[in-house]
């Protein structure tokens, strides 16, 4: 049980790191100073 | 540290500097404040999860485990409990008020001028102390890994933040706050990795007190009741998350970014818990804040070490960052505009970005006289929450709330919270951040039950 719960707590840690990483060069020249 | 663990960490800061060029300067007041209202909901999710996950949740919180094992998990969730709840109901209220650029200028609009005075006061030395506490913890994180003395990194480290603060504003800020959540949120969990313990629970639980597997760790029903508390109320609504929801899109792009980060700091609480675990498993003579950093130096190898030391870099300039920006537009918004309400966009935009500069000389003096992490954070509670977030609260949501009972639960609260915590040094074990917020409930309901009905506009 608390090894399934270290597993996916940081697969849920990593997975939304890369997300954002993602999403970032993606979206980086609309969301930057006018 | 290695040549190649230096190699990465350079990589990153780099990343930082050419992201802040990127991002260019802020000619904006509404770009430097709000970032011009427009911000999805994935950046309101990273910037938001990244300013709140600081020091204190990482190195405090493995430190405090490491000390008594899981129920800081159980205390810690405490915070993305409370952020999931105000994305639910608070955020997207907040979120309407679409001509404010800071939290006492929306206490402002609900309570008055006078609770935006107080508001920007607060809020304006609240920030300012915790950018000092951050650059404390900044010091000794490079102090431990490089022996450089930690006055000297306070100083220096200080210095980019300011740099990259002044010139693009919250923009800039968060963009390198995403780019900090992705560092942090993909190495840090590697210390389980490699401490070999990721799929050998059984190995872990066997080589630390019983004590640390159990819900209560040793604490008192009161004493953990108050601890869960303290951290429940203690960071709901700060300048710099109000800020986030602010800069959202709309309404409900900021109330799903607010949820969506609530819920990311449960697995979180959970990898750092483990980690501070780990740490006394395999260190036991290792203690408070220096845990973790003992922890990554054992077991990470190689080139991977420079990757968690920039993840812990994120951690820490992430959240200074935002309350240095915080600090700087309760200055010009709260304060400066309130004494001379005629000023224009262009003089507050260079009076926030003088501000940045100021605020954070002011806390390289603070981070110089400041001991512990999580103790200090404790102090800083006392001061916020028991004073604007009630009222604030209950003005989002019932919007003809009556504008002296704002003003009476702020005075009650700080005064309650202050006789509490050092007049009477917190009697019964229960926190000052209780009683505080009690006296401000009090003086809020006995004042609006008292007077007739001022609907705001």
């Amino acid at each position: 049980m608390m090894e399934a719960l270290i597993v996916v707590s940081s697969a849920v840690c990593v997975a939304a790191g890369v997300s954002v990483a993602v999403m970032l060069v993606r979206e980086f020249p609309r969301l930057r100073n006018r | 540290m290695h040549w190649l663990d230096w190699t990465v960490v350079a990589a990153y800061l780099g990343v930082l500097v050419f992201i802040t060029v990127k991002a260019r300067r802020t000619r904006h007041l509404e770009d430097f404040t709000v970032a011009s209202r427009d911000m999805p909901r994935a950046m309101v999710f990273a910037t938001l999860s990244a300013t709140y996950i600081g020091p204190a949740y990482t190195l405090g919180i493995a430190g405090n485990a490491a000390d008594r094992g899981y129920v800081w998990f159980l205390i810690s969730m405490m915070v993305p409990l409370q952020t999931v709840l105000i994305g639910r109901w608070v955020a997207p209220k907040l979120r309407e008020f679409s001509g404010c650029h800071s939290v006492g200028h929306v206490m402002g609009e609900i309570y008055g001028p006078a609770a935006r005075w107080a508001t920007g006061i607060l809020s304006f030395l609240f920030n300012s102390f915790v950018v000092g506490l951050i650059a404390r913890a900044f010091g000794e994180v490079v102090s431990t890994f490089t022996g450089i003395p930690a006055e000297t990194v306070i100083i220096v480290g200080t210095l980019p933040v300011i740099f990259y603060a002044a010139w693009g504003g919250v923009k800039t800020v968060m963009l390198t706050d995403a780019i900090q959540f992705a560092a942090l949120a993909v190495a840090i969990p590697s210390v389980i990795l490699f401490s070999g313990y990721l799929f050998d629970f059984n190995a872990l639980a066997s080589r630390v007190p019983e004590l640390h597997l159990s819900w209560h760790g040793g604490y008192s029903i009161p004493e953990l009741a108050g601890l869960m508390i303290t951290f429940f109320f203690g960071e709901i609504l700060l300048p710099p998350y109000c800020v986030r929801a602010l800069a959202a899109k709309d309404s409900r792009q900021a109330g799903s970014g607010f949820t969506a980060a609530g819920l990311y700091g449960f697995p979180w609480m959970f990898v750092v818990v483990t980690i501070g675990v780990i740490g006394r498993a395999s260190l036991p003579e290792a203690a408070g804040d220096t845990v973790f950093l003992h922890t990554m130096q054992t077991f990470l190898p190689i080139g991977i070490l420079g990757f968690v030391l920039a993840g812990i870099f994120g951690i820490i300039m992430s959240s200074q960052d935002s309350c240095l920006h915080s600090a700087s537009v309760a200055f010009s918004i709260d304060l400066y505009q309130m004494a001379r309400p005629q000023s224009s966009a262009e003089t507050l935009l260079k009076y926030s970005q003088y501000a940045v500069g100021v605020i954070g000389v002011i806390a390289v003096v603070f981070a110089l006289l400041v001991p512990g992490l999580v103790q200090a954070l404790m102090i800083v509670y006392t001061m916020w929450a028991p004073t604007v977030v009630a009222p604030l609260v209950i003005g989002l949501l019932w919007r003809r709330a009556p504008k002296a009972s704002g003003l009476a639960a702020m005075a009650a609260g700080a005064l309650g919270a202050a006789v509490w915590e050092w007049g009477l040094e917190n009697p019964y074990d229960v926190p000052s951040l209780v009683a505080g917020l009690a006296a401000n409930q009090i003086a809020f309901w006995a004042v609006a039950l008292s007077r007739p009905r001022q609907v705001n506009s």
